[in-house]
């Protein structure tokens, strides 16, 4: 991959990957570690791979890697840990702590789809899931979500 | 009970979550280590070209003296009047556009020996000595470009314009066997 084309994408999808891994782990020095090997990562593989999504692969190895994250560290949930968001307001906490009650099927969905606004197929090929699936999780995930605030 | 519509606003609202500045600058540092070095001095290089094609349009416009004794024969002198008007104008245009040619050659310059004496400071592995040739390799490159130009200058100062004109082509031909040789990158924004 050209290094135009990455650096490119990097500035363009660091605020979302971020958000992506900080949804996550609740907590802003791991999700800064870990967004940073996002990249990192993600520009070793294009080198040696033909890359047809660029953002697809890059949410994927951020899901990998907090999944190794979770293998070597206990999940922390937000209501156990000191508020960590900074300067936000009282809605980031209580929508945070609702989409942490929900499943992590529907969370995942929610979160790309509704905040980062990915389309179903995108979403499909990041969860390796059907794109009626991903249409259903989207739709029922935010009437659960609902009744979880 | 809130709407749909109202819930993904406060949905959205969390996309005002953004890693610190602090982290954007150690991720660029992290991947600047890890993505070979901009190949940025080719990119001025054609940005010299460029303007160099410019001088070389309002050179064109100029008329070639073989010799300055040559009588000129005039058909009119409102003609006559006009031309030199013309000319007049072409030459301040050559000039104007090797001045800046020359500016930003010093630019680089500027920058190219900034680079090498960063890189003198801070030694890095064996990858970044090769790094520094190629450097000191532009830096020469630059060098002479702003010689030549500075030659072209004084030849159009004094209406010189064939021999301006040869030596613009020469250096724009050296130019076009550099780029073709190497990999154009556009340079990112970075700085």
């Amino acid at each position: 991959m050209r290094k135009r084309k990455f650096i490119k994408a990097y500035k363009q999808f660091r605020e979302p990957i971020y958000r992506f891994v900080y949804f996550k782990v609740s907590q802003r020095e791991i999700a800064e570690d870990l967004a940073s090997e996002v990249f990192l990562k993600t520009w070793h593989y294009s080198q040696t791979h033909k890359i047809k999504n660029l953002r697809a692969l890059s949410y994927k190895i951020a899901r990998n890697l907090i999944v190794d994250y979770y293998k070597k560290h206990k999940p922390v949930f937000l209501e156990e840990q000191s508020i960590d968001i900074g300067k936000e307001d009282k809605n980031y906490l209580d929508i945070q702590k609702a989409l942490s009650r929900l499943s992590k099927n529907y969370r995942e969905v929610i979160e790309l789809y509704y905040i980062e606004g990915f389309s179903h197929k995108e979403i499909a090929l990041i969860l390796n899931k059907k794109d009626s699936t991903i249409r259903v999780l989207a739709s029922r995930g935010l009437k659960k979500l609902k009744e979880k605030l | 009970m809130m709407t749909d519509q109202e819930l993904i606003q406060r949905l959205q609202t969390l996309r005002n979550i953004k890693p610190s500045q602090d982290w954007v600058k150690r991720t660029e540092k992290d991947l600047k280590a890890v993505i070979p070095k901009s190949q940025w001095p080719i990119y001025s290089v054609i940005f010299c070209l460029a303007l160099g094609l410019s001088l070389l349009g309002a050179i064109h416009e100029l008329p070639v003296q073989e010799s300055s004794d040559k009588p000129i024969k005039i058909i009119q002198e409102q003609e006559e009047e006009q031309k030199t008007l013309t000319q007049a104008q072409a030459k301040e245009q050559a000039k104007a556009t090797v001045q800046k040619a020359k500016t930003v050659a010093k630019k680089i310059q500027a920058h190219l020996e900034e680079k090498i004496m960063a890189s003198k400071i801070a030694p890095g592995p064996e990858d970044q000595v090769d790094a520094r040739i190629k450097l000191l390799e532009d830096l020469d490159k630059v060098k002479a470009a702003g010689g030549i130009l500075g030659e072209i200058e004084k030849d159009i100062e004094n209406n010189d314009y064939l021999i301006a004109r040869q030596k613009l082509n020469k250096y724009l031909d050296s130019l076009k066997v550099d780029s073709e040789k190497e990999e154009i990158i556009i340079n990112q924004d970075n700085n």
